[in-house]
């Protein structure tokens, strides 16, 4: 019955973690003692041997999957909110400046050039920002 | 010496030049008419450099359709480099550089709802210069709930070496960004953005590559019995990159806004990477205070050819074809939590609005293919003043 618990147990956990696609939290999970612990006292045998660690350039590579899914989502929420018009006096909370990642564009230059010279990575970068839609 | 770049390297200058042109284009404020001056200081300081970064920017209405922008900026290095030897040992070499940055462009605005735009941007120091020429435009669509915009740069970049005058390698480079910006309700938007670019570069140390870095390698053999030497750091001669990101921001009410951000990169070189950002935002009386808690992180894998060292390669005698000291090329994951400050005052004086701000912020990288120095922790600091008029 011990056994039965755990292989099923294990495999929620195999389910679960496939399913979500991110073992980058699978990883995380078992860094963070407390839980794992508990997790292990409570579904695992304590001889259990700890998983082995993961590189992180594996990690990342399976993470990539799910955020390709993550993307496809988003892409299908914006092709779904087509349908709603914000129109122009509606927009008020969306000119609030809060609604922008920087409060200096000379800031986020700055930030940039310092990311490109201390990463191998360029270009892409996310400003945001919508137009008032009333001129 | 001042001739080591080791640190805030070359690779940045060209494509951050490219960006900027964009980003000044695609400024919001351009396209409302309004003009607004902006002067700012920004701080990095690490355990190996500290830049200095006075900058002042202006752009002025010449008419309700025609924007014109201009900025200057300097970055003032200063710092001691890490050089390995052939025998392994660093050493320290200090240094001291300065780096001059000016642009200009212009927007038009052809219909109320496109607008078009061409940007020039220089950077030169003492063994470095580039040129950067971005034509962009875009426009509303769908009932004014989506903006797209479009830009094309261009850019020549000339590597030289204050040690030795003959040397000098030329290179260029093309950008195309693809941005998008959509409204999905009354309180959410979001904004995607693609970037592909290629860079062109000589064959004697290749894109990006330090004129100024060697490379220890060891004859054919084993690293005891082999003769050492070092060789000039030769990267490929070429690099095809392309980056998406997706930036999505919530208004929670009672003057908070959330965002999040995810950016993919890849590029020949084999490398991928990873960059998550979030940000939180908090606004008070009516706006005129605005607080900001950010936090990015980010993973990249290490160039094909990058080694920690190439000592122990096995090779035909006349070293690696392409070789790195870059570590910048390694593996390497950074984090980085910063918190920001703005105050606005409206109409204060000839100024329909007077800003101040300031930001600080702690980043750590960590290099985990390097066994010397293989982290650094930097600190970020700036402040700035704006207005409109």
């Amino acid at each position: 019955m011990k056994c039965g618990i755990s292989r099923i147990q294990r495999a929620c956990e195999k389910i679960w973690v496939r399913a979500l696609g991110v073992d980058l939290a699978a990883d995380w999970f078992w860094k963070t003692r407390v839980i794992s612990r508990v997790w292990r006292r409570v579904f695992r045998n304590q001889t259990d041997p700890k998983p082995p660690r993961r590189s992180r350039a594996a990690i990342f590579s399976q993470a990539q999957s799910a955020i390709w899914v993550g993307g496809i989502v988003l892409i299908a929420a914006v092709a779904l909110s087509g349908c709603a018009v914000v129109r122009p006096w509606e927009r008020a909370v969306l000119m609030q400046r809060v609604m922008t990642p920087v409060s200096d564009p000379m800031q986020s230059a700055f930030d940039t050039h310092v990311f490109r010279t201390r990463e191998a990575m360029s270009g892409a970068e996310v400003s945001g920002g919508v137009s008032c839609g009333c001129n | 010496m001042w001739v080591q770049l080791t640190l805030i390297s070359r690779r940045g200058v060209l494509v951050t030049s490219l960006a900027l042109g964009w980003c000044y284009l695609n400024d919001p404020m351009m396209a409302m008419g309004q003009s607004q001056t902006r002067t700012r200081v920004d701080v990095y300081t690490d355990e190996w450099i500290t830049v200095v970064s006075p900058g002042a920017s202006g752009s002025v209405a010449a008419s309700d359709q025609v924007t014109v922008e201009g900025g200057y900026s300097v970055d003032i290095l200063s710092g001691a480099t890490h050089v390995l030897t052939t025998d392994a040992v660093s050493s320290a070499t200090h240094f001291d550089e300065v780096r001059h940055e000016a642009h200009v462009s212009t927007s038009v605005l052809v219909t109320p709802r496109w607008s078009v735009g061409a940007g020039y941007t220089m950077s030169f120091e003492p063994d470095y210069a580039t040129h950067a020429v971005t034509l962009s435009t875009g426009s509303e669509i769908l009932d004014r709930m989506a903006q797209w915009s479009l830009s094309y740069g261009i850019s020549f970049e000339t590597v030289g070496q204050v040690t030795d005058e003959r040397f000098s390698e030329s290179g260029h480079g093309h950008s195309l960004t693809f941005g998008w910006t959509h409204i999905l309700g009354k309180t959410t938007t979001i904004t995607a953005t693609l970037n592909g670019s290629m860079s062109f570069c000589g064959t004697v140390i290749g894109c990006h590559a330090n004129p100024y870095r060697f490379v220890p390698v060891v004859t054919s053999g084993d690293p005891v019995s082999g003769i050492a030497f070092s060789l000039r750091e030769r990267h490929p001669d070429d690099r095809f990159r392309g980056a998406a990101g997706v930036r999505l921001t919530q208004h929670l009410g009672s003057g908070f806004a959330l965002s999040g951000a995810y950016r993919f990169y890849g590029d020949s070189w084999e490398i991928t990477g990873h960059t998550l950002e979030t940000g939180l935002a908090f606004g008070a009386w009516d706006e005129r205070l605005i607080l900001r808690l950010d936090a990015r992180g980010s993973f990249q894998n290490a160039a094909s050819f990058f080694r920690d060292d190439y000592r122990t390669e096995q090779d035909s005698g006349v070293g690696p074809t392409y070789r790195s000291a870059d570590r910048e090329l390694s593996e390497l994951l950074t984090g980085q939590l910063g918190f920001g400050v703005a105050v606005h005052f409206p109409a204060v004086g000839p100024f329909v609005r007077l800003g101040i701000n300031a930001r600080v912020a702690r980043g750590v990288y960590q290099y985990d293919d390097v066994n010397e120095f293989s982290e650094r922790h930097a600190w970020i600091a700036g402040g700035g003043l704006d207005a409109e008029f």
